[in-house]
């Protein structure tokens, strides 16, 4: 007699999550899990797993309404900390953007630019509730007579705080080294010249779209840790591509899918929202995610057992290639790989380091298991799938 | 017979102590009134120590400071130290000068890229970054390497 086969529905897991029954784990453990039980029993035992990631990402950045001033101001310039933001969404509702810089820094005209306070530092700052100086211009309406006002805030002034970043959680990252023979300052961080090194980002196996290749449970809607706080995914992310090259497992080979989140900054915690000063090429914002991933079937059990043996990133040149617009792979390596801190290419041994942190990465899928098997945070079932491609039977 | 063997084999131990070479990397700090003296000539002179200039620094006030890597027998080592100090320069350990602040530490690992010594390196198994004080020769590349500037040094 043939089993019948596991299947569980959103339902019924949220309903074990609020008894406090649901078994949750981390995307490590249900590798062993898999590896000691097999699919079929793992598929019953376990109803989450958890992923998380932690890295410098770009095209991340908050909504803020600052309140109506007296005399009004449509502000249509706007400074944070004097950090430009943009103001042209309506009077008093401005977007910092992670990557901006402060007005007057020296950039790059002493190479390689510090780059020590932007727009990911007053997000920061904010989430800290550090007190931020706020200057504001505006050309003058009969409705809003102001031209100009300024004034201190701190987070809780703020009428509304709204993180909102259209591309994060990269599903699968580039290698880079540099082939010229002068030292490059990229966000990959520093390469030394003849590749003697080599940079990564991911967490691999514990990194949140690894272990759903497909974006069969994540999608818009799905209930995430967003910087300490409970937050969604809002759409799929810009440059999101799901017709990337994959493996046999499902697995993209090079960046495939991205998400776009969305959040309440206010509830959100400095620990998982850092500012980050990149030599030489400029600010950027730290952002803790981490996504629960339920185990709706064997399919789900599969994939998020997948390990950093059978995940694979391209090695890129970012001395010359990348930066004149050709994708040009050098070569294959995988995580395990990365993570045992060198690579071998062309023959040659590269000392490789991480750009995202592993350990915090690990921390948030620690965090959310525990939040779910509090019973604290139940799933949220995707309103509309990411687009992606048909899963190979 | 063996009594004296065992003597030997001790005042050989003894000396091999003696000669077993010490090494630290140190930071003095001078004055304005003693900048101009060959302090470090001494050194090597009258206590047999070998030095190598990690850094050297002149202020506009001529206060100025150094940071050597200092090897010899730690007899020598000390003998040295001890002159340094009446010779009325201010020395310490180079690692009490430099540490990791553990509250801004993302260990994200962008710094072990940047650090030639390996005193900054991921550790097997929990991937913290960690940072050996011993290893560092004060070339302050992490400080602004690191992205969320978790490495704080100050030689001043």
């Amino acid at each position: 007699m043939k089993k019948a086969k596991t299947k569980k529905t959103y339902e019924e897991i949220n309903e074990r999550i609020r008894k406090g029954k649901a078994v949750v784990v981390t995307a490590e453990e249900m590798i062993d899990i898999v590896d000691k039980d097999g699919i079929q029993e793992a598929t019953k035992k376990i109803d989450v797993v958890t992923t998380g990631t932690f890295a410098p990402m770009c095209s991340s950045g908050a909504f803020l309404n600052f309140g109506h001033t007296s005399p009004r101001i449509k502000a249509s310039r706007i400074w944070l900390n004097d950090v430009p933001a943009y103001g042209g969404i309506a009077a008093v509702d401005c977007y910092i953007g992670a990557t901006e810089v402060v007005e007057g820094d020296p950039l790059n005209s002493v190479h390689p630019g510090e780059f020590n306070y932007g727009g990911g530092h007053v997000i920061e700052d904010l989430v800290a509730g550090n007190v931020i100086r706020l200057r504001l211009e505006g050309y003058g309406t009969d409705c809003y007579p102001a031209r100009k006002h300024e004034k201190n805030m701190t987070i809780r002034d703020f009428r509304d705080a709204i993180l909102f970043n259209p591309r994060n959680a990269y599903q699968n990252y580039n290698c880079a080294v540099n082939m010229t023979d002068r030292t490059i300052y990229t966000y990959m961080g520093v390469l030394r010249p003849r590749m003697a090194n080599a940079t990564y980002s991911t967490s691999g196996h514990l990194s949140p779209l690894f272990n759903d290749p497909y974006y069969r449970t994540i999608g818009i809607g799905t209930k995430i840790f967003l910087g300490g706080a409970q937050g969604f995914i809002a759409w799929w992310g810009t440059q999101h591509n799901p017709h990337a090259v994959r493996g046999e497992n499902g697995v993209p080979m090079e960046g495939a899918g991205t998400i776009a989140t969305i959040g309440n900054l206010k509830e959100m915690n400095p620990r998982w929202i850092t500012g980050a000063s990149i030599l030489g090429y400029g600010v950027s914002l730290y952002v803790g995610i981490g996504i629960p991933i339920p185990i709706l079937d064997e399919d789900m059990a599969r994939y998020t057992a997948v390990k950093n043996d059978d995940i694979y990133a391209q090695v890129y040149d970012y001395g010359m290639d990348i930066p004149s617009g050709i994708d040009k792979s050098l070569g294959t390596v995988s995580y395990r790989e990365l993570r045992s801190g060198s690579i071998t290419l062309e023959g040659k041994k590269i000392p490789a380091a991480p750009v995202s942190s592993y350990y915090r990465a690990r921390e948030i899928a620690g965090i959310l298991k525990e939040w779910i098997g509090k019973g604290e945070f139940l799933l949220g079932q995707p309103q509309s799938h990411l687009p992606s491609v048909e899963m190979p039977r | 017979m063996t009594r004296s063997v065992y003597c030997l084999s001790i005042a050989l131990m003894d000396q091999k102590l003696k000669e077993e070479q010490f090494s630290k990397k140190i930071i003095i700090h001078y004055t304005a009134d003693i900048v101009d003296q060959p302090i470090v000539h001494r050194l090597v002179k009258d206590y047999d120590l070998a030095f190598n200039i990690l850094k050297a620094r002149i202020f506009p006030r001529r206060e100025g400071l150094l940071v050597l890597d200092l090897t010899g027998t730690k007899e020598n080592f000390d003998r040295g130290i001890r002159y340094l100090k009446k010779a009325g320069v201010t020395v310490e350990p180079l690692s009490d000068r430099v540490t990791q602040n553990q509250d801004k530490c993302v260990h994200c690992g962008a710094c072990v890229a940047f650090c030639s010594t390996g005193a900054l390196y991921i550790e097997d198994k929990t991937f913290k970054v960690l940072f050996d004080p011993e290893k560092c020769t004060g070339c302050e590349l992490c400080v602004t390497a690191c992205p969320p500037r978790a490495m704080e040094i100050n030689l001043l």
